[in-house]
């Protein structure tokens, strides 16, 4: 079994594009709020640093706390968007994966500095970064379609690296799952029903969805549909031939979730999970054992 | 072979602290929404690991100090604050639900904020939770005060804080369409 989990080949295009991913989308997460960002991460914001710091573990690096420490070496004129500057620029450098791992390592600080400074601002999406970020921090994801594959020359890594991601990902959506499953309300319908009705969700492209009210099955399917998916997520991406309709589904779901209640972030990054995890593209020898293995069948 | 063993070890270690986290987070997501008390040994024990500093450190480095309970056990109800704008002479100037925000995204992130409103209307009555609500009274403030700066000639700010009650689709479909906005707290700046 161990042996197994060692035996996963071709992963590092996955993990070059989980590292391209999870640039980018760092980048976009400050860019869709340029004009706000003062609201949210300033030494003025909506709620005072200080109010929003209690929330904050003592051990956390604030943003506020890095900006006063940078002003005390010296550079008086430092400021929170000269700060938000430098986290873009090492995000392009983790982009093109330039000391990929490096860079990892100081947009990961960096993105917690940010979000945990206004942690009550923070949201599903932030936490699925920080632990992206954390694992381009340790997996192999500069190997590949990377300025340090042109420098460095790499032994080839083994699967243990995917192997935890899959595990990880099968983890969250089990357990996502078992939460909704505690519910009543996800396996009547009305879940479905409230999540598209709340405030300031289906804003983006205001889908008339009062309709679904005269099919309730079609909601009470709906419901079911998402608790089996994430519920049975383990059990389903463990046989090759469950495994790309599984992953399908959810990315549909996904998909569903950006649309309607327009959490695009979200979205994007859990897509980009799945499609790592589990759209490894086939090497020339994957794909010949596996005709070779198919005549011998037949 | 030192490198993969350390790996499959903290692998390992990896994985049992994001399956602690998700069953602490689902206990505490369970009993909260039963109204039950958190009395049961595996969350005082998983709770209790969590804390444990260096753990902690390392959970909330890596991001895995998040449950994965999104829209559960049951979809809650969102809020919305009424900012009304009033002028020295008690007219009402403006009204907006909203902080003057220029990008849709900021929207997501205030409306993740909102949910500290749940405080206010449910839980244990304890001094933790009187904390809390001096807390949210405090945010509210400021949310208010900065909406205040930004209009001239303000006098005073009304803060409404809603829960916002969409018929349910069994209710609907009898013909009750209407959102009920149930008014949970009051505060004048």
């Amino acid at each position: 079994m161990f042996k197994r989990l060692y035996k996963v080949d071709n992963q590092l295009s996955s993990f070059a594009f989980f590292r391209i991913m999870t640039g980018v989308l760092s980048i976009v997460s400050v860019l869709i709020i340029r004009d706000d960002i003062h609201l949210f991460y300033s030494d003025d914001p909506i709620v005072p640093n200080d109010l929003l710091e209690l929330k904050t573990r003592e051990f956390i690096v604030t943003l506020p706390e890095i900006v006063a420490f940078v002003q005390d070496l010296g550079w008086v004129s430092f400021t929170f968007n000269h700060f938000i500057l430098v986290f873009i620029g090492l995000n392009l450098l983790l982009i093109i994966g330039f000391c990929s791992r490096m860079s990892a390592i100081l947009v990961l600080f960096s993105q917690i500095a940010i979000v945990k400074s206004a942690v009550i601002f923070s949201y599903g999406f932030d936490y699925f970064l920080s632990m992206s970020l954390f694992y381009c921090c340790i997996f192999p994801v500069g190997q590949n379609f990377s300025i340090d594959s042109l420098i460095w020359k790499y032994s080839k890594p083994n699967g243990i690296y995917l192997s935890i991601f899959r595990i990880h990902i099968c983890i969250a959506y089990f357990f996502s799952g078992l939460f909704k499953a505690l519910g009543y309300n996800w396996l009547n319908g009305e879940s479905i029903w409230k999540a598209v009705h709340l405030p300031y969700v289906n804003t983006d492209f205001s889908i008339p969805l009062d309709w679904m009210a005269d099919f309730p099955y079609l909601i009470i399917a709906i419901g079911v549909f998402t608790i089996l998916i994430e519920l049975l997520h383990p059990l389903l991406v463990s046989f090759r031939k469950t495994r790309d309709l599984c992953v399908m589904a959810t990315i549909l779901m996904h998909v569903g979730i950006a649309v309607i209640l327009n959490l695009w972030l979200f979205s994007a990054i859990m897509i980009t999970w799945n499609l790592t995890a589990y759209f490894l593209p086939e090497s020339t020898n994957q794909k010949l054992a596996r005709k070779v293995s198919l005549n011998v069948s037949t | 072979m030192y490198k993969q063993r350390f790996l499959l070890l903290w692998g390992i270690l990896h994985i049992i602290l994001i399956t602690v986290v998700s069953l602490n987070s689902l206990l505490e997501s369970y009993y909260s929404f039963y109204d039950f008390k958190k009395g049961n040994v595996v969350f005082t024990v998983t709770n209790k690991l969590l804390y444990h500093s260096s753990i902690s450190i390392y959970i909330n480095y890596t991001g895995t100090n998040t449950g994965y309970g999104f829209f559960a056990p049951n979809v809650s109800s969102g809020f919305i604050l009424v900012y009304t704008s009033i002028n020295h002479e008690g007219e009402e100037i403006s009204k907006t639900t909203l902080p003057p925000f220029k990008n849709k995204a900021s929207i997501k992130k205030y409306s993740a904020a909102l949910s500290m409103y749940f405080d206010e209307i449910g839980g244990e009555k304890d001094d933790t939770s009187d904390i809390e609500k001096k807390y949210i009274n405090a945010v509210t403030n400021c949310m208010a005060k900065k909406i205040k700066a930004t209009d001239k000639g303000v006098d005073c700010i009304n803060v409404k804080v809603y829960l916002y009650d969409f018929p349910s689709l069994k209710k609907y479909r009898q013909g009750n369409a209407k959102p009920r906005l149930l008014l949970i707290k009051e505060i004048n700046i």
